[in-house]
């Protein structure tokens, strides 16, 4: 091969949008479900709501007193109830990825409306929540230290709630096996976060 | 889809249903101890690591992202025994 031929060639093999389609560029991150930029995501919620959490065990050890008296204002049963409803939401979008890998389209996207409903049920029970608390006069405005971190880390997590429900939305729409094992990877993370907040603002006094 | 509904999937639902039944009790009185609290804990690490491995289907790998993910519910679960039950005792 003369030289002019080998750099053309080289030119074309670096150019080639195929090629650099199957370049394993995303590393570790390739062994995760679905796309690797949604772990880019996913990996930054892990770290926010983790150092949330030590924020909360910390302050707990400084205002103990104030921690026991905030949690029993808490609703346990509701709280208990909004968690089998995130599980069951999570079992209908892992249904739905194994039902898409099938080949069924259709059931897939009616199990991703399940998890959809049992979303927004999920927001409309913690509305309920919130307004009991703001019935008991507890609100953002008069908050002490319990208060203010219990309305920080189940509101943020309201807001993935919300934006979980939207991405369902996306990948019900745009619906190839990938799309829905990246969106409902995010579904998960934000049910294993509550299965964790669960317990920590609620149950462990 | 009857094979599906059958599968590991569902199984892995009712296994969470029915460890977050056995903890929703607990919410009701004012303290479980250093024990209980333990249990509630390992109840929620199971918990944690059941939809890890069968809903996002985490798998081992030579990267540890099963045991990272395990290690962080660890963390997090660990400190909030400690910090809790520290409570426990000061109050006592």
């Amino acid at each position: 091969m003369s030289l002019e031929r080998h750099i053309e060639a080289s030119h074309h093999e670096v150019l080639d949008p195929d090629t650099l389609m199957e370049e394993p560029v995303w590393g570790a991150l390739s062994e995760l479900p679905g796309h690797p930029m949604m772990w880019v995501l996913l990996l930054s919620e892990f770290a926010v709501f983790g150092i949330l959490f030590l924020i909360f065990s910390a302050a707990r050890i400084r205002e103990p007193l104030v921690f026991l008296a905030g949690q029993a204002q808490l609703d346990v049963t509701l709280a208990g109830i909004n968690t089998v409803i995130l599980i069951t939401s999570g079992w209908c979008a892992a249904l739905a990825v194994s039902v898409r890998e099938t080949g069924n389209r259709r059931m897939a996207r009616w199990l991703l409306a399940g998890a959809m409903a049992l979303g927004c049920v999920f927001i409309a029970l913690k509305v309920l929540e919130y307004a009991a608390k703001a019935a008991l006069g507890i609100g953002l405005g008069n908050a002490d230290t319990f208060f203010t971190l219990y309305f920080l880390i189940t509101g943020f997590h309201l807001m993935h709630v919300i934006l979980g429900i939207v991405i369902l939305g996306i990948v019900a729409w745009h619906d190839t096996s990938d799309n829905l094992r990246t969106g409902t990877a995010f579904w998960h993370v934000v049910d294993l976060l509550w299965i964790v907040m669960y317990p920590i603002i609620y149950l462990v006094r | 889809m009857q094979r599906i509904m059958r599968g590991h999937i569902t199984q892995t639902w009712i296994i969470l249903l029915v460890l977050t039944m056995l903890t929703m009790g607990a919410g009701y009185r004012s303290s479980l101890g250093l024990v209980g609290d333990a249990a509630i804990m390992i109840i929620t690490l199971i918990k944690g690591r059941q939809l890890l491995v069968h809903f996002l289907e985490i798998r081992r790998s030579r990267f540890g992202w099963l045991f990272l993910f395990s290690l962080w519910l660890v963390i997090v679960s660990v400190a909030n025994w400690g910090a809790a039950n520290m409570v426990h005792f000061l109050v006592r």
